[in-house]
């Protein structure tokens, strides 16, 4: 899966198809930034979240990056990951979306970090991981 | 409000409260680093690798139930920005 980061140089962005999957049909295309300081999957507004009916999964205690410890609700959702549908937890942040470390477990990230430089994520592993845990 | 009538903060603290009391002390070794999902009415739990797997399990079992989660071992379910390691 490919990337890029920002014009001003800061941000590592990717674009990702996030949908309802089983609960629903909604679809809808985010631009994430990839947060390596998140521990969790995916992080989406309240509105992107309501527009595609997410299931919820009730509340979630997250520690931010001062220390404080804030609640915020969780929802399920399906995104396009390597090319298959891979359900993740999802929290609702008012701030842009974020991908975290719990996403990229199994790929290996690349990032040439300068304006416009190229990011790669590559999967060496997490399709067979999650194979072997399911026989 | 997740649930009608109920706080996102609200049922975060009734879940805290019942892992804290009861659920903490239940669980052995073997759920170190692994994700608990609680049913905050019932107090029934389910513990798995991921929010994902505990939560749609505990909902199979008990649907309708307002969850609270965290990571076993941890202050919280998720961190954003932080550090797990700590200022000498």
């Amino acid at each position: 899966m490919e990337g890029h980061v920002g014009a001003d140089g800061r941000e590592a962005l990717i674009d990702l198809r996030v949908f309802s999957g089983a609960n629903g049909r909604g679809l809808t295309d985010v631009r994430a930034v990839i947060d390596t300081g998140f521990t969790g999957f995916l992080t989406l507004p309240s509105a992107t979240i309501q527009s595609l009916s997410l299931l919820l999964f009730g509340s979630r205690e997250v520690v931010l990056a001062d220390g404080s410890v804030s609640s915020l609700d969780v929802y399920r959702a399906e995104i396009l990951w390597h090319d298959e549908a891979r359900p993740v937890s999802v929290l609702q942040s008012e701030g842009g979306p974020l991908i975290g470390m719990s996403l990229l477990r199994g790929s290996s990230l690349r990032m040439d970090i300068m304006p416009g430089g190229s990011v790669k994520i590559e999967e060496w592993g997490w399709r067979a991981k999650r194979l072997a845990a399911t026989t | 409000m997740p649930y009608p009538g109920h706080t996102t903060e609200e049922v975060a603290r009734r879940g805290r409260e019942i892992y804290e009391e009861r659920i903490r002390s239940e669980l052995g070794s073997e759920a170190a680093g692994k994700f608990v999902v609680i049913d905050t009415d019932s107090g029934d739990y389910e513990v798995a690798d991921e929010d994902i797997e505990a939560s749609e399990r505990l909902l199979k079992r008990r649907p309708g139930a307002m969850l609270y989660g965290t990571r076993v071992g941890e202050r919280a379910a998720y961190r954003i920005g932080g550090h797990s390691v700590r200022p000498a």
